[in-house]
């Protein structure tokens, strides 16, 4: 048993040295999307993803290079991914909404009433981490805070930042947990085949519904077998085989 | 057995020799059953009853010239009784060499269908002669007869070509008519108006015709490939003079209703080459030129400016479209106005077709008009060629000044849409980092809550059991304060009884200080007069008894530090130990 635990360290060292460098082959694969050889970028850049690296421009510059070569449902897909780790990024909105140009499908947007979507936009401000972050700090600082009441002069000022501190940290959690149920009831996944029909039911002999073709973005509010229950930006649900659609969320 | 089979098939036979003693015969026959190529024929079906519903057969291999052409005959014989006969002829023409059979024809007679037997026809190579010199028929093609000729055999997918079906003839004709022409399909049609029809002389063969177009039309074609449109059947009404004379010598004439049928010629069309096509190409084939002009290039707010987008020349002109411009969003545009005069002749299509646009500027400044192209494929120098026009610099004056002027000019009310349609290049950021799990969710992030939530509820509990022992603690105090403040006395009366004054005052001076100490939860450092007079007062304690508890402090520390004797020591003994047995009860 002992042995085995020696050999974890040196399986992940293995892996690690595959790749002595990162950022060479990072530069690398620039540098092949730079003289035009897009699929040979694209190789190199799905290299690193798969090796577990991640970064907003390893993404950006993935979906530019199968943007490039052809591939929209992809780029679009690596662009989204892009936009998890940099919500604000300018650029990949911008190539987002230039790929977003060469597919098909077309939706009228649903509007949300204004309160759940302010509601919404305070929960979505922090990720569930930084929101559990957040609420450790603020549970620590309601801890001294009570220390302070217990054993300190100003009994008054350190009671009131510790019940304080503590309803906020109560706040704090309740959100990172709205803010986690929401990405799993609404997780966003790309249609990657260039036309897929949605059934009614999680089953091949459901009766269709829709058709959806490549680079569209679903909400994925259900998981059963082989199949998503997706909704679409219009309202729409149906159910659509697993394999014709990828997750944004790695 | 032999018997048996007599007796069966007897009286059948006996029944057919009455239905065939009622002789309905229902026969095809050929007129000539070895025709030459060139040959007409004709093939008559006959029945000799009445008969309805005649089906024929069809002549797959054969050019029906006319037909069926229906007769009947009713006659009288005193030896056969009354006889008629129905016959349907058809003129039919070979297609080609080889050996064909006619199918069989149906017809129903007397409750009964009968049926033909198919003729086997043989065609071979064209006859010397005609058969017969004095057929009228065939005097009447050989002297009339019409072609199907197109200007061009092999077109590019979209060049115009002209057809004319034209008659020649060495007689008199009357008006000819197109009865059936092909559907054309796989080409876009035009026919030209022809106003009377000019003959010529022209020789065809070796023998001399007047010659004339009974028909134009012009075929743009629309798919690429070998096609046969198929075959136009034309009827020339043709005066042919016989061989009989009439009463005067002259020669009897004779007008024959002859329908001819001539295959379209075989058009071979190639497509439009792939290398050099221009992006602004959009299917023009012939030879243009474009123009684009507009009426001013300076105006001010108020007036309107229009932009005239022409093209001009022959070939596909109708399906060709014009260039749309780009306009300026400063401008305000109206559907153009379409103009076209377009002559279809001989050669084609010719003549222009134009947009004007009215353009009304919204606001003032200066704005490009952009360049435009126009493409076309020259089919005679088998090239595609573009044509640009100028662009053009348009000044408004006055007006208001339009919202983010500058070289681009951004729409109003649309939004600002990618003119490169090319996405932003590649981020150039070397920094990577490994995926990891989120910290929400994870083993970390439990343990952390629920070892900081044990050490608040540990600190909570802490804090109220120590703060529950002191408040015992101080019960402790006040409970044995009296037995301390007694013990105190106690020493006190032993020094008294001693006569030793000072060390009596001291230990009651220490059994007071001790006892209120203790009883009203002073700290030693803060022991004072005052503050157990303000500890008192704050109990409630009666005026009187306050005092005289000062008052007792202060005899004790007098007698202790003056060292005066004589005092009334034992009533002091006696008055403290009463104080602090009524204290006792108020506390």
């Amino acid at each position: 048993m002992s042995k085995l635990f020696f050999l974890i360290p040196l399986f992940l060292l293995a892996k690690l040295t595959a790749f002595a460098n990162p950022q060479d082959t990072l530069a690398a694969a620039n540098a092949l999307y730079e003289k035009g050889e897009y699929t040979n970028a694209v190789e190199t850049y799905e290299r690193l993803v798969e090796t577990g690296f991640e970064s907003e421009a390893l993404f950006y510059n993935l979906g530019n290079a199968y943007y490039k070569s052809g591939q929209v449902g992809k780029s679009i897909l690596n662009y989204e991914r892009a936009r998890l780790l940099d919500p604000d990024d300018e650029d990949i909105q911008q190539n987002l909404e230039i790929a977003g140009l060469s597919t098909v499908d077309r939706f009228e947007v649903l509007p949300k009433p204004l309160i759940t979507t302010a509601y919404q936009g305070f929960f979505c401000a922090l990720s569930p981490s930084n929101w559990a972050i957040v609420a450790l700090m603020l549970l620590a600082m309601s801890t001294v805070s009570l220390w302070f009441y217990f054993f300190g002069s100003n009994k008054r000022l350190a009671f009131i930042l510790s019940t304080l501190s503590f309803g906020l940290f109560a706040v704090s959690l309740f959100m990172g947990y709205q803010h986690y149920g929401y990405q799993q009831n609404n997780q966003a996944a790309i249609v990657m085949e260039a036309s897929s029909y949605a059934k009614s039911g999680p089953s091949v002999k459901a009766e269709d519904v829709f058709i959806l073709h490549e680079g569209t973005k679903v909400n994925v509010i259900e998981h059963f077998g082989e199949w998503y229950k997706v909704r679409l930006p219009d309202g729409k649900i149906g159910w659509l085989g697993t394999q014709d659609l990828a997750l944004v969320h790695l | 057995m032999k018997k048996r089979w007599s007796t069966f098939v007897l009286p059948i036979l006996w029944l057919l020799s009455f239905s065939l003693s009622g002789q309905i015969s229902f026969t095809a026959k050929a007129n000539k059953y070895v025709v030459g190529e060139n040959e007409r024929f004709t093939v008559e079906f006959k029945l000799n009853e009445r008969g309805s519903n005649f089906n024929p057969p069809d002549f797959t291999h054969f050019v029906v010239l006319s037909g069926p052409n229906p007769s009947q005959v009713s006659s009288f014989d005193s030896r056969r009784g009354r006889s008629f006969s129905l016959a349907y002829s058809y003129y039919l023409r070979p297609r080609k060499k080889g050996t064909f059979t006619i199918g069989s024809a149906s017809i129903k007679a007397g409750g009964r269908t009968y049926k033909t037997e198919p003729l086997k026809i043989e065609v071979v190579e064209q006859a010397a002669q005609p058969a017969n010199p004095n057929d009228p028929r065939a005097l009447a093609e050989a002297n009339a007869f019409f072609k199907v000729q197109t200007n061009k055999t092999t077109v590019y997918r979209g060049e115009p070509l002209v057809a004319n079906y034209k008659i020649y003839f060495n007689t008199q004709v009357g008006n000819p008519q197109v009865m059936e022409e092909p559907d054309f399909t796989g080409f876009y049609k035009e026919t030209v108006e022809l106003k009377n029809i000019e003959t010529r002389n022209e020789r065809f063969g070796n023998r001399r015709y007047q010659a004339g177009v009974v028909r134009q039309i012009i075929l743009i074609p629309q798919k690429t490939g070998a096609l046969s449109p198929g075959e136009v059947k034309m009827r020339i009404p043709t005066i042919v003079e016989t061989n009989r004379r009439d009463f005067f010598g002259f020669r009897s004439r004779q007008q024959v209703d002859q329908e001819q049928v001539e295959r379209f010629p075989r058009i071979t069309v190639k497509p439009l080459p792939e290398t050099g096509r221009p992006s602004s190409f959009e299917g023009a084939v012939g030879d243009y030129s474009f123009d684009v002009s507009v009426s001013r290039t300076e105006l001010s707010a108020d007036e309107s400016l229009s932009l005239k987008v022409s093209v001009k020349g022959s070939g596909n002109l109708k399906l060709a479209n014009l260039p749309e411009p780009e306009l300026p969003s400063a401008f305000e545009a109206f559907d153009p106005k379409y103009k076209e005069s377009i002559r279809v002749n001989q050669g084609g299509m010719s003549g222009s077709k134009s947009n004007e646009y009215l353009l009304i500027p919204r606001y003032g400044g200066t704005y490009k008009i952009p360049a435009m192209e126009f493409s076309f494929f020259n089919p005679d120098t088998e090239r595609y060629e573009t044509l640009r026009s100028k662009s053009f610099e348009v000044t408004v004056e006055g007006g208001v000044p339009s919202p983010g002027t500058g070289s681009a000019v951004a729409a109003e009310k649309e939004g600002v849409s990618f003119l490169g349609k090319d996405i932003l290049t590649i981020k150039k950021d070397l920094e990577l980092s490994q995926r990891s799990a989120p910290f929400f969710g994870s083993r970390l992030f439990y343990t952390l809550l629920i070892g900081m939530l044990v050490l608040l509820a540990l600190l909570t509990g802490l804090g109220i059991y120590l703060k529950n022992r002191k408040v015992d603690l101080t019960l402790e105090k006040q409970t044995k304060a009296s037995k301390k403040a007694r013990k105190h006395l106690a020493k006190a009366k032993k020094e008294l009884d001693a006569q030793n004054i000072e060390v009596f005052y001291e230990a009651l001076a220490h059994a007071l200080w001790g006892y209120f100490g203790d009883k009203l939860n002073i700290a030693p450092s803060k022991l004072s007069k005052e503050t157990i007079a303000d500890k008192l007062s704050a109990k409630t304690i009666d005026e009187a008894l306050i005092n005289q508890a000062t008052d007792m402090l202060n005899r004790a520390e007098i007698a202790r530090y003056t060292g005066v004797t004589g005092l009334n020591s034992r009533k002091d003994y006696e008055d403290t130990a009463l104080m602090i047995t009524q204290m006792d009860r108020h506390l």
